[in-house]
């Protein structure tokens, strides 16, 4: 088999048992809220479970590609010593958490598509932004779960580079490490510059059967997003060609 | 690989078990001998000690190495027989030498040799 | 000459302990190499520097001319005392992931070779003993036709009769004509068939490096012999 199909195959079957987990636990999510609409018959509060569940799924890559790490851990001298640079080893992972995140919410959406349509009457009025709106989350849930997960993936780099060099105390450094570059990150944004550098390309989402505010996004705050992650990625790449040891 | 334990170099001592075995006429000339590779996996020995001990017992003419066919225990009988009678002398030269070095005496040394044998003889039957 | 992989003033610290002082010494293509010595000698972590996996504290190491570092891997083939493996895998599995991943990966070998360690095949590697561990360690290690075979304690913790296989293993199927192996051994009279020449560690430092024959010729002692007179 090619190089990389073998990795990625590799990669899906670390993590495996806990994606069909995520998928009983949608089952089960479904389920929660056919009770729910039994019980309290007249309201959209039957949903809430679905919601809920949908904004979780941001965690979902970043636990996965944590998880596939970790597993990586326990033999590390077998990962590193793979001939494919990191950025293959590592882009394999994501891969994986994405394929996996789509199918975990496609069919989450699947379900909740097949529990709407006895109820169909109870969101009848707000229909065609309830769809919009799903189609507006769907992949903004995707694309934070996968900036966290390069996040996960620089943590995980870090600490593996540091705790042989300052031992113990490489947590609280990579903690800390974290809540000031997280830190940093939500302060700049507040700034005048980053609103210079990214309000271009805007467009405005309007769903006013749901939201009395027009949810407004610029294109050159998804450019700015995509180069931080990139640049953490090719950081991450780099530590675990150079610096982590097995 | 226990059986190679006395202090001296693996590749000489691997060369003297063949060259014993030559003699007894275990090995016959003309025979081809086993590849280094498959010596090495016999002895548990190290490809390149083989290769030494082989290169030890060619220089000495007891072994040839043939182009693409492999290594052979030398045709030239007469050398053998040469060879044969300068292993007689050296083992004997050493008997007699630590014989002397404890006192005994010729006689004492021809006398115990026979009965030693003759002994042997007997044990054969 | 570059086809060697070479150590220049190697000192190896972790956190605030100093694990090996000031190495330097080369090994060439065409060797079977012991690292010897006791336990916390610095054996393993020689082992591990010279695959690129851990990195020099400074000094420099160098395989094929090039600095070791994980990409390394290409030419080395490494395994680790305790044995690396997905346990997700059966022994089929692992030797099929391992020669998609190394161009150099010979599949008709492992299978050879895996038939001499009578490994089974569809056994998953999650169920194995360490034993057999063991042994699926040297298929997979030795099925690569790399250039250097680095291997951390072998033979360590088996059986008798593992042990012998897996002696017969290497010198069946590493081929000295354009590899060598080195390996790591806290018993050298079992490996001292074996070897060409060794590398002795004490305490972190370099306290010989020899051919075994020249060990011989010099000092009239076989290396277990010297071994006994110099850590005592």
């Amino acid at each position: 088999m090619r190089q990389w199909p073998a990795m990625f195959i590799k990669d899906f079957k670390l993590t495996r048992t806990v994606f069909f987990i995520g998928l009983v636990m949608n089952v089960w999510i479904a389920i929660l809220t056919l009770y729910m609409g039994r019980v309290a018959d007249d309201s959209l509060l039957m949903f809430v479970p679905i919601a809920i569940a949908v904004a979780i799924h941001v965690a979902y890559v970043p636990i996965m590609v944590f998880i596939s790490l970790k597993s990586e851990g326990n033999h590390l001298p077998l990962w590193l010593s793979n001939p494919q640079p990191a950025f293959k080893l590592l882009l394999s992972k994501i891969a994986n958490g994405l394929m996996m995140i789509v199918i975990s919410l496609a069919f989450l959406f699947a379900l909740s598509g097949l529990l709407i349509v006895p109820k169909f009457n109870l969101i009848e009025p707000y229909w065609t932004d309830t769809w919009r709106v799903g189609l507006f989350i769907f992949p903004h849930i995707i694309w934070i779960s996968i900036q966290l997960s390069v996040w996960a993936m620089v943590i995980w780099a870090l600490y593996q580079c540091l705790k042989l060099k300052i031992g113990r105390w490489s947590r609280v450094a990579v903690v800390g490490v974290t809540i000031l570059s997280g830190g940093g990150d939500a302060l700049f944004k507040t700034t005048k510059l980053y609103r210079l550098v990214t309000e271009w390309g805007g467009i405005a989402y309007k769903f006013p059967a749901i939201l009395s505010d027009p949810i407004q996004t610029y294109a050159g705050e998804y450019v700015y997003d995509f180069m931080i992650v990139v640049g953490l990625f090719i950081l991450t790449a780099w530590l675990v060609d150079n610096k982590v040891e097995g | 690989m226990d059986e190679f334990n006395a202090s001296k170099p693996i590749y000489l001592q691997l060369a003297d078990r063949i060259h014993r075995q030559i003699i007894s006429g275990e090995l016959k000339a003309g025979e081809k001998l086993p590849s280094i590779r498959d010596m090495g996996i016999k002895y548990s020995m190290n490809p390149n000690t083989v290769q030494r001990a082989y290169s030890e017992l060619e220089r000495e003419g007891i072994l040839e190495t043939k182009r693409g066919q492999g290594t052979f225990v030398s045709e030239r009988q007469d050398h053998l027989v040469l060879q044969r009678d300068k292993l007689k002398h050296e083992q004997i030269g050493q008997f007699v030498h630590v014989m002397q070095e404890m006192g005994y005496s010729a006689a004492e040394i021809l006398s115990g040799l026979e009965q030693y044998l003759n002994n042997i003889e007997k044990g054969d039957e | 000459m570059s086809d060697v992989i070479r150590m220049t003033n190697v000192t190896k610290k972790y956190i605030n302990q100093t694990v090996l002082k000031d190495i330097s010494f080369a090994v060439p293509i065409g060797k079977i190499v012991g690292i010897v010595g006791g336990n916390g000698s610095g054996k393993s972590t020689l082992l591990r520097l010279m695959s690129g996996l851990s990195l020099p504290t400074s000094g420099s190491v160098t395989v094929n001319g090039e600095t070791a570092n994980r990409r390394t891997g290409k030419v080395v083939s490494y395994s680790s005392e305790l044995g690396s493996f997905y346990p997700i895998f059966t022994v089929k599995e692992a030797m099929r992931f391992q020669a998609s991943q190394f161009a150099d990966f010979n599949l008709a070998k492992a299978d050879e070779i895996m038939k001499l360690m009578q490994l089974d095949p569809h056994m998953k590697i999650k169920a194995l003993s360490k034993g057999h561990r063991g042994r699926l360690q040297i298929v997979l290690t030795l099925a690569r036709e790399a250039p250097y075979i680095l291997m951390d304690e072998p033979l360590s913790g088996l059986d008798p009769m593992v042990r012998e296989s897996i002696v017969k293993g290497m010198i069946s199927y590493v081929d000295l004509n354009s590899q060598t192996l080195i390996m790591t051994s806290h018993e050298v009279a079992e490996i001292e068939t074996l070897i060409d020449g060794f590398v002795a560690l004490k305490g972190g430092s370099l306290l010989r490096m020899a051919d075994v024959d020249e060990l011989h010729e010099s000092e009239g002692l076989r290396i277990t012999d010297w071994m006994k007179k110099t850590y005592i």
